[in-house]
This record gives C-alpha cells, structure tokens and sequence, in this order.
C-alpha cells in the first residue's frame, strides 16, 4: 500500500494579538501571552489534507510526524481524528528551538527509522517562522526529489503528479517516488473530523521517540544562532503647519522638497 | 333480538380484531425506539393533561380551536349517547345508569350533535373551498368528516323515529330527536320499526368502521395524543434538548441516524400529529420559503416509521433469534463454524440489498437543508396542540451529521473552530476578549469578589462593534442604580448555546464545563446576561451539567431597578424629540427571552417608563416571528427562499415605527440588516432596550456618571438618543 508521512508543526495561535508577544529577558526569545493556544500550522494542516484526499482517492496509510519539545497531545491528535492512521510524535529538550536543518535532520532520521514513504508532505511554510526551509532540507537529507507549492497531488500508477503553483499560473511535475511535497492552502483546508472521530483519537497513546532513539547528533549539526530579538523602533514626527490655504500648501511642499523628496 | 345480539357480536368482535390487527404493528414500530423514562410527577402530568385534553386549552389557543372543542366534546357525549343506542338495540329497557334516563343529558346530545354537525360543515368548508396552505384537502380528512357526519345523522334519525314509535319523557328536551318524530310522525309503525332497525344497524357499522379506521389515518391521535400529552415535556422549555454522555462505557452512537434511534417519546410524537399546520403557520423556515416545515417533518418521520417498521422488526427478530442461536452454540465450535459459512453469504447479500433499498432518515425522509434550516425558534412547539417536541428530533439529526458524519456547513466547521480555540465563534482572540469591559473600567470578579451582580456581556457584548455598545448602556445604566458590577473578563467563554444547538454537543459541553468551574471558582451567585442565548443556556442548560445559579436577562435587571425606583427615567428625553409626538416603538420580542422562557412584559414596560408609545406587531408575544439568528443560524449563510430576517423586517416596516426594541443582540445584528437592505435605516433606528433606556436616563442620575458626556443640545431630530450612544466611553 501507498505510505504518506505527513510532517506537522504546532505553533503558537497566530490569531493571537501581536501587541500581547513580550520578549524574553535574554532577549533571544519571544514570549506569547499566557493562555495562547497551541495549534496545528496552517500550511501543515494543508498538507495533511492533501495526504487524506490521496487516501480518499486510492488508499494510502497516513503518518504523521511531529517534533518539538513539551507538545500538545490533544492538538496533535487531530490529525489522527480527520483520518490519519498512526502519529509520532519526536520530543526532547534537545529539540526546543531547533533550526530548520536540525528539524529536518530529526525528520529525516524519523523518515529512515520507518524505512522511508512513498511520499513525503509537507506545508509550504511555519505559520510562526515562515522560513519554507523544513520541506526542502528533508528531501536535501533523504536524497529525494522535492516539489514545493502544490495546489494538487494526485497518484498515478507510476508517478506522483503535482500541479506547482507559479506567479502566473501553474505547472504540472511528476516525479516517480519516493518523493517530497510541500503544500499551498489552495489545496484545501483540512476537513473536520467527526466528533465521534475526536472522542476516539484522544484515547489513542502515540509513539513517542526522543533524540536516543533516532540516534542523531544535534550537536554535531550546523544550528543558527539567534542573537537579538527587538521591536523596531519607529518615530512619528508631528510638525503642524498653520496659516492660510496658501501658506499651509506652500508649507507643505517646502516640506516633501527639502526633507522627504 | 336474539338474532340482532349474536350477529352484532360476531360484528363487534370482526372489527375489534381488525382495530387490534391494525393497532398492534403500530405499537411494535414505537417500541424500536429508545426507551425514554417519564413517567414522574403523576399529579402534575394528569393535572396538565385533564385541562390540555378535556380544556383543549392549547387547541383553543386559535379560535378555530372552537370546532374542534365541539367535535371533541360532542364526540364523548355521543359516545356514551351510542352506547345507550346499542344497549336499546340489543335489549329491549335498556339503560345506561345516571345518563340513561337524563332528560339533560338527551338535551346536551342533541345540542352538541347540532355543533358537531355544524362543525364537521366548516371544517369540511375551510379544508375544501378555503383550502389554507397549513390543511391538506386529501380524502382521508375527508373520509374522517364523512363519518363523523353519517354517524351523528344516524343518530337524530334512530332517536326520531325510535321517539315516534314511543315518545319517552326522558327525550322530550331532546329537540332534534323530537322534531325528527315530527317529520315522520304519519308513518306507519311498521314502516319506521323497519328504517329504525336498519339506521340503528347503520350507525353501528359507521361506528366500528371508525374504529378500524382511526389507527392507520392522521386519526390515531385520538388514541395517541392522550399519552402524549400525559408524557409531556416537563422540563423548563430552556433545558428540554437531551444532553449526551460522551464518558457512557457503551457510547458508540451519538444523535439520530436512523428513525429507531429516536426514544419511544417521539415516536409517539410522530402519531400523535393531527396534521391541524399550525406549527408550518408559525415555522419562520417555511414562512420564508424554505424546504423545511415543522408540520412535514413530523408527518416525513411518521410514514417513513410506519413504510420501514415492518422491516426493522423482521431485523430485530432475525439478529435476536440469531444472537440466540449463537449462544446456543458455543458448546460446538464447529457446527457454529459451519452454520457461518453456509449462512454468511446469503445473509449478508440480504442484509446488504436490503440496506440499499432503505432509504436513509438523514438525505432521503429528510433532507440537510431541512435539518440545518431550524432556527430552534420554539414556534412550533409553542402553537402545537399535542406538545410534539420538534427541536429535539432536529438537533439529534444535526449531531448525528457533526458528531458521527462530519458533514456539516463549512460556515459552522469554522464556528466550532473558532470556539474550540478562542473561546468565542467570531475567531477574536481569548486574550481580547475582556478589553471592552476594561475600558469601561468595570472591574472583573477576581478583582472585585463582592460585587452586586456578575454581568455577562457575551461573545457579541465582549467582541462585536454593535453590541458593544450595548454593554456600555448597561454599565452606564447600573451605575446610575448604583450597583457595582464585575465581569470574568478573559475567563469568560462562549457558553457554546450555538455549537449545542448546531449539534456539537461534545463542543458545547467542554464550553460550558470551563465556564462552570471559573463560575464556581469566584463563588458566583447573581449572572446578568446581555444576550437572552447565553441567559437560556446559564439559566436552564448548565444545570443539566450541576451547575445552578441565579441567572437574569439585564431587561430583567433593569426592570427590577426600575420598579424600585433606582433608575431614574425621564420619560421626556425621547418623546420629546420629534415635534412634541411621542417617538414610536414596536418591541420584537426574542425567542429565547420570549417563547423560551416567558420574558414578555418587562421588555415592554421599560419601553413605556422611557416614553416611548409602544406598538405591537401582527405577529407578537409567544407567536412572534423570529429574527432568524436562533439555532446557529445566524454563522450559516442563508441562501434559500427568503431571508428569514427580511421577512420580519417587512412586518416591522409596515407598522412604520421610529425605533424597532430588541433585547438580543442576534435580533439586533438581524433586524438591524433588514432594516438597512429594506433601505430603511435613515428613519428606523434598531436598539436595544439598555440603549434606549440609558437615552431616557434623566440628566440628573447622569450627572453622577462622570464618563458619561453631557447631553447634546441637538433638536432637529429623532438622533439624539443614539448620538449619546455613539459617544460611548472611550
């Protein structure tokens, strides 16, 4: 049978108002207000539906892979409740504020330790991050080939087919898999699953694997180093110009002339 | 004699077993249903069902109710008046004890005859020539008031001739039977001995052709709706939708799916439906224009019970026989084996032709956008004369969809989404969601435990611009009664009353269960609520999870301040406005406030205390015409027939008032967008009653309230008030 692994991030609710973000004291990290709920990246949840619509069409199994540090059962379980057949879930405190190539290291050991999948999905970008890295560096690491921006994934008997979104337009690939995908929200939102669904996705125990167990060596990977998080300045200069119509038109223009022009 | 009485006996006993053939299967298919336990508080439910049954109270409630009262009264009396009729016909003296010498009980026949016969006549009259969409002119209604009219006929002219032949003191009030004798009065004895013996054997037949008839017609309700309203839904109209227990070890189906899903409760709902529409008449789904009628969905559910009942019960008795079997045969693994392989095939390709043919409850008897029509507006059940519970059978079928299927308007998958992660279904942020109140500077309860009154604004009175105001109204106008309010701030959540009745029970339960335990948490006691949903659910919903406190509507409220004095209302600021007339109000009453939990006047009276000249609507009270919004409905699109809000925005138009009273702020956002799409927002202002009172707020309480502005001086219009309004504390 076609295998699917879909790989998902939970992200911090980016409805959440940005005034309400602090920055930590170290200065290296942006805090969310208090009560901020975790969700699934949007991108990703475009993904994982592009996985369900390939199942739908012509049966797949669906994995779902996730990687972070401290994360949110209930939100990851979803993807079990919209149809997703197993999760695993990567946790270890290495894995708190890892780069897109430490994830993708993560991911792709992940990937070997399961004996690789017909397709890899991915979304096209982090609702937090919007890096867009994750996705290419896994097919970097796994040595397959990679199409990003999809609007539509469909199977054939021998290839993948994927319709890639360009500015103008789009264009169909096709690639022979193993392959990676990276998914666009023109694809669709992520269907909503039955309760009855959710009810039962909550009681199941997803496999939990740390570093230990997929035997990478994150200190040997290359990591960004993030130096300072600031709010940029911006200063508002008032300056009232009064006067007759005449005056304040001719105040204007002196203005934009000497000092904005 | 004899020989009447044997042959009327072996009658007799032909058509009781034709009723019994008939009535049995009938029984059988109610039995599919889930069991329902309700019977409790007997003196309350026989009280209720001597005055709804013998007082017809509800069938009265229109005045059409009166042929029916008539038909229905005439009918027992006829009855025992038959009774006497028989025994005569079988044994020469006979009579019944107490009636059957009554000169007024022959007198009470034969007025009662007379209605009835007159009744039969208009109602024979309105469902053929008037023809009102609500009646349909089928033969069946027509068999019934053939009948009915043949077998009261029968009678006058068995009792005339039978007083021709004997003149009986007991018949001589009995005007109609007297002037029958009249009329044949010249016959000879023989002659009328001959007619009477064949009217008499006449009357019998009609009588028990009736009988058979009544339990396969709309008719069964003379036997099912005692029952029903005996079984009435006692609970408060508000907390009457059956909560689910997810945490139940053997929940494996939730909602209705299938028509045996249903409790046994309302499948006799089903029969007891007399087809009369006054549910269709007040259904503000089919008044618009959709697919949906109250009436159809009963009488929908009720055929396709009696089409697949006999079918159910074959399943039911085959899997039982079967389950039967096969705990008979665990002792031999083998023949058990085998009897699988040779009945396996065969029986599975039966079940599986047979689950072809069947069509499904939810997409063939009744379909989706039926069941996402309803907007729970409780009209239905409000003017149904056999208190048949409509709503429950509609959110079952809507949780089957969203708790088992997963199909459901994509407008709602976004509600639910919205909800389960911020707390409310307009997709603001949780963190925000206490910002409003804030500025006003009302405190929330952590800060302020001992606080008069808990207000609950709401997701609307919390989030949206519009309603918004409204909050500011009523802080305004409790701080002029001087009682100190506090809110939950970002604590409170959306009490779910829309993804209950959008069937997400499982979404609603976790809301509610948040909001019960922060409730709890502050030791909260008095709840003002803003929006008459979030009053329901508080008030009659959450204590089906053990949660009880007091809970009011601010009309309520505000009305309590009032009354004792502690608003001062200058009944001036507002009729004074327009050219020394009294500006004009109509109040559209809200179904949650109103129908749901008989909130009728205090809304009106604070009208008349702010001056305002009080108008009332064709449609009004408890059968006021709902804005639309109820049910969820107002996050789904409406894209079929009329729009529900349009249609009462037209009613409210052509009363021509200058400000349309809301207490809801759904009605408010709806009446609202009527009034502007009917091009009529530069004359109509819609607000709210806080609005309006805290307009008619005299200058004098105001001058307390430092954040309110000082009254404007504007004189050329009705805008005053709102102008006030608009200016809100910032």
């Amino acid at each position: 049978m076609l295998t699917i692994a879909v790989c998902v991030k939970q992200v911090t609710d980016p409805e959440a108002p940005l005034s309400l973000f602090a920055i930590a004291a170290d200065g290296r990290h942006l805090v969310p207000p208090p009560g901020t709920p975790p969700v699934l990246s949007t991108f990703d949840e475009n993904a994982l539906e592009a996985a369900l619509k390939i199942k739908d069409a012509v049966g797949s199994r669906v994995t779902v892979l996730s990687m972070g540090n401290k994360l949110a059962k209930p939100v990851l379980k979803k993807t079990l409740a919209a149809g997703a057949d197993e999760l695993i879930l990567l946790e270890d405190e290495q894995f708190e504020d890892l780069d897109s190539n430490g994830t993708a290291m993560v991911l792709a050991a992940t990937i070997d330790k399961l004996g690789g999948f017909d397709i890899v999905l991915c979304g096209r970008q982090a609702a937090d991050t919007d890096a867009g890295q994750v996705g290419m560096g896994i097919a970097a690491k796994l040595g397959i080939p990679a199409v990003t921006l999809a609007r539509k994934v469909e199977v054939t008997d021998t290839s993948v087919r994927v319709e890639r979104i360009l500015p103008y337009g789009h264009e169909v690939v096709e690639a022979a898999p193993p392959v990676l995908v990276t998914a666009s929200n023109e694809i669709g939102e992520l269907r909503f699953p039955p309760v009855k669904a959710v009810i039962a996705a909550q009681k199941v125990q997803p496999t939990v694997w740390g570093a230990a167990d997929l035997g990478v060596d994150l200190a040997r990977s290359t990591r960004a180093n993030l130096v300072k998080f600031f709010v940029p300045a911006r200063d508002i200069l008032c300056e009232m110009i009064g006067g007759s119509p005449q005056e304040i038109a001719n105040g204007i223009t002196e203005v934009l002339k000497t000092r904005i022009v | 004699m004899t020989y009447t009485s044997s042959v009327f006996v072996i009658v007799l006993m032909i058509a009781l077993a034709l009723f019994v053939y008939v009535l049995v299967p009938r029984v059988q298919y109610l039995l599919l249903g889930r069991p329902e336990p309700r019977v409790d508080q007997v003196v309350r439910r026989t009280a209720g069902f001597l005055v709804l049954v013998f007082g017809q109270k509800k069938v009265l409630k229109e005045r059409v109710g009166l042929i029916h009262f008539f038909i229905f009264w005439g009918f027992i009396v006829i009855a025992f008046g038959t009774l006497q009729v028989v025994g005569e016909g079988l044994r020469e003296g006979f009579s019944l004890p107490v009636i059957g010498d009554n000169r007024a009980f022959y007198l009470l026949k034969d007025i009662l005859s007379v209605l009835v016969i007159t009744g039969v006549i208009v109602a024979a009259h309105i469902r053929y020539v008037v023809r009102p969409t609500r009646l349909k002119a089928n033969l069946e209604a027509g068999i019934i008031l053939g009948l009915i009219f043949a077998l009261v006929v029968t009678e006058f002219f068995y009792s005339g001739l039978s007083y021709a032949l004997a003149p009986r003191a007991s018949h001589s009030l009995a005007f109609v039977a007297v002037g029958v004798s009249h009329l044949v009065g010249g016959s000879g004895a023989s002659a009328l001995d001959a007619v009477g013996h064949t009217l008499w054997w006449l009357h019998v037949v009609l009588l028990l052709s009736f009988l058979v008839y009544i339990p396969n017609s709309k008719h069964f309700h003379l036997i099912a709706c005692p029952f029903n309203e005996w079984l009435r839904n006692l609970k408060p109209r508000g907390g009457q939708i059956y909560p689910v227990d997810f945490d139940a070890e053997d929940a494996e189906s939730f909602g209705v799916g299938r028509v045996e899903a249903f409790t046994r409760k309302q499948l006799l709902d089903l029969y007891s439906c007399a087809e009369c529409g006054r549910c269709q008449d007040n259904c503000p789904a089919y008044q618009s224009g959709k697919r949906l009628s109250s009436k159809l969905l009963i009488t929908k559910l009720r055929d396709h019970l009696v089409e697949e009942g006999p079918r159910l019960l074959r399943e039911r008795r085959a899997a039982a026989s079967k389950s039967a079997k096969a705990s008979g045969e665990q002792a031999g693994p083998l023949d058990g084996h085998e009897n699988d392989t040779r009945s396996g095939p065969a029986d599975g390709g039966a079940a599986l032709s047979s689950e072809q043919a069947r069509p499904a409850l939810i997409g063939d008897v009744i379909s989706l956008q039926e069941i996402w029509a309803c907007t729970t507006c409780y009209s239905c059940q409000e003017q149904c004369p056999v208190q048949n519970e409509h709503i429950n059978k509609i959110i079952d079928m809507r949780r089957h969809l969203v708790l088992m299927e997963g199909e459901l308007p994509r407008e709602a998958q976004l509600v639910f989404r919205n909800m389960e992660v911020n707390g409310n279904p307009l997709g603001e942020s949780a963190l925000v969601r206490g910002d409003y109140l804030r500025m006003l500077q009302v405190p929330t309860i952590a800060e302020e435990p001992e606080a008069d009154v808990l207000y609950w604004p709401g997701c609307a009175g919390s989030l949206d611009a519009r309603n918004q105001k409204v909050s500011a109204a009523f802080v305004n106008l409790a701080r002029a009664a001087g009682v100190s309010v506090a809110v939950l701030g970002n604590e409170e959540k959306c009490c779910g009353e829309a993804a209950r009745r959008l069937g997400n029970e499982y979404l609603y339960q976790s809301l509610a269960a948040e909001n019960i335990g922060v409730l709890a948490g502050h030791n909260v006691r008095k709840i003002v609520t803003q929006c008459p949903h979030c009053f329901n659910t508080l008030k009659n919903e959450y204590p089906q999870l053990g949660a009880e406190f007091e809970v009011i509507h601010h009309t309520q409220f505000l009305h309590e301040l009032a009354s004792r004095g502690r608003l001062r209302l200058d009944a001036g600021v507002l009729g004074t406005a327009q050219a020394g007339r009294h500006e004009r109000a109509v109040y559209h009453d809200s179904c949650y406030l109103g129908r749901y939990n008989g909130v009728y006047d205090q809304p009106r009276e604070l009208l008349k205390l702010a001056g305002l000249e009080l108008m009332e609507l064709p449609r009004t009270r408890s059968k006021a015409f709902c804005c639309g919004a109820g049910g969820g409905r107002i996050w789904l699109e409406e894209s079929e027939g009329e729009r529900i809000n349009n249609v009462r925005t037209d009613e409210i138009l052509r009363a021509a008032p200058d400000v349309v009273a809301v207490a809801c702020p759904y009605c408010l956002t709806m009446l609202k967008d009527g009034v502007d799409d009917r091009g009529a927002g530069d004359r109509v202002r819609v607000m709210d009653i806080a609005e309006i009172l805290q307009g008619a707020l005299s200058l004098s309480s105001q001058a307390g309230d430092s954040k309110l502005p000082e009254r404007g001086n504007t004189t050329s219009s009705g805008c005053a008030a709102e102008e006030k309004l608009v200016r809100s504390p910032a």
